[in-house]
């Protein structure tokens, strides 16, 4: 198991996880709400790393291409600087989808979208 | 129940709920609509918060989790949505669905919460497990099938020689 690059994004953007709830509507329109299980799942962050060359967008695809969307990871501090985000013990990351880069004169920008995922044995 | 952050967004969308009202149709004759209740419900409220610093953030973020997400119902202070008085004082509020943060600098946080009011039924079940208690241990004849596989529990045609009975007492059965 590889860390995810130490790097520093650009742009950061966080949703928490969500609880598996069945819900339950009437005619009268009341509605009851039934929560499955104490485990929130979905955890999602998006990062877009931008830079002038091409070195930051290697390390990210270089980690992706062992990585894939199976073996979970852990990501270092500095992707999640002064964030305070907090995450359920033991839960690593996986690559949502495979990161996205776009070119343009000068800048390079990379997006990556990861999911936390339970622990889990490969 | 607990009680959303009074935290005043930036800005507010809301709409004004749906009446509880079903429509019937059929040949010949025009709809029919029935009312069920005088309740109306579902009024959705974007609360769109810019630049929350990171103390503000985090509760936002502790309720959301204390609340079981979308899950539990909660109530919010009026001022946090703007003063409106579209709902009604019974109504209750859930996350419609789960926030995204956008970190746009250094602990600055912008965020859009989707919370809906409804008349909500709080229900609570419990099971509880600790008070039960093991009766007095007694003794118990045990018999084993003895024969050849494979053994068959027939129930219906079943011509025993001695007419027994099989009694499997499962609701308030006692030692």
């Amino acid at each position: 198991m590889s860390n995810f690059p130490s790097l520093s994004p650009q742009s950061r953007s966080y949703t928490p996880g969500s609880f598996a709830v069945r819900r339950s509507k009437t005619f009268s329109g009341e509605e009851v709400t039934v929560r499955r299980t104490n485990a929130a799942i979905d955890y999602k962050l998006r990062f877009t790393f931008t830079s002038g060359s091409t070195a930051q967008q290697n390390q990210i695809f270089s980690h992706y291409a062992i990585q894939n969307r199976f073996q979970p990871f852990d990501l270092p501090t500095s992707v999640l600087q002064d964030s305070g985000l907090t995450f359920p013990a033991g839960y690593q990351w996986i690559y949502a989808r495979a990161p996205t880069v776009v070119h343009e004169p000068g800048v390079i920008r990379v997006s990556v979208e990861l999911l936390l995922v339970a622990p889990y044995n490969i | 129940m607990s009680t959303f952050p009074t935290l005043i967004p930036n800005s507010i969308d809301f709409d004004f709920g749906t009446p509880q009202i079903s429509e019937y149709s059929a040949f010949g004759i025009g709809p029919i609509r029935f009312r069920h209740t005088d309740y109306i419900n579902g009024q959705a409220f974007s609360l769109k918060y810019q630049a929350l610093d990171q103390t503000s953030i985090e509760l936002l973020r502790t309720h959301y989790s204390d609340n079981s997400g979308t899950a539990g119902e909660f109530s919010v202070p009026i001022a946090v949505v703007g003063g409106v008085n579209a709902v009604n004082s019974a109504s209750v509020y859930r996350y419609t669905t789960t926030p995204t943060e956008e970190h746009i600098g250094f602990q600055r946080y912008n965020v859009t919460i989707s919370i809906r009011a409804i008349e909500g039924v709080l229900i609570q079940f419990i099971l509880v497990g600790e008070s039960a208690q093991l009766g007095s241990l007694a003794a118990f004849d045990s018999y084993v099938f003895s024969g050849t596989a494979p053994f068959i529990l027939d129930a219906v045609d079943a011509d025993p020689a001695v007419a027994a009975s099989f009694i499997l007492n499962a609701g308030g059965a006692s030692l």
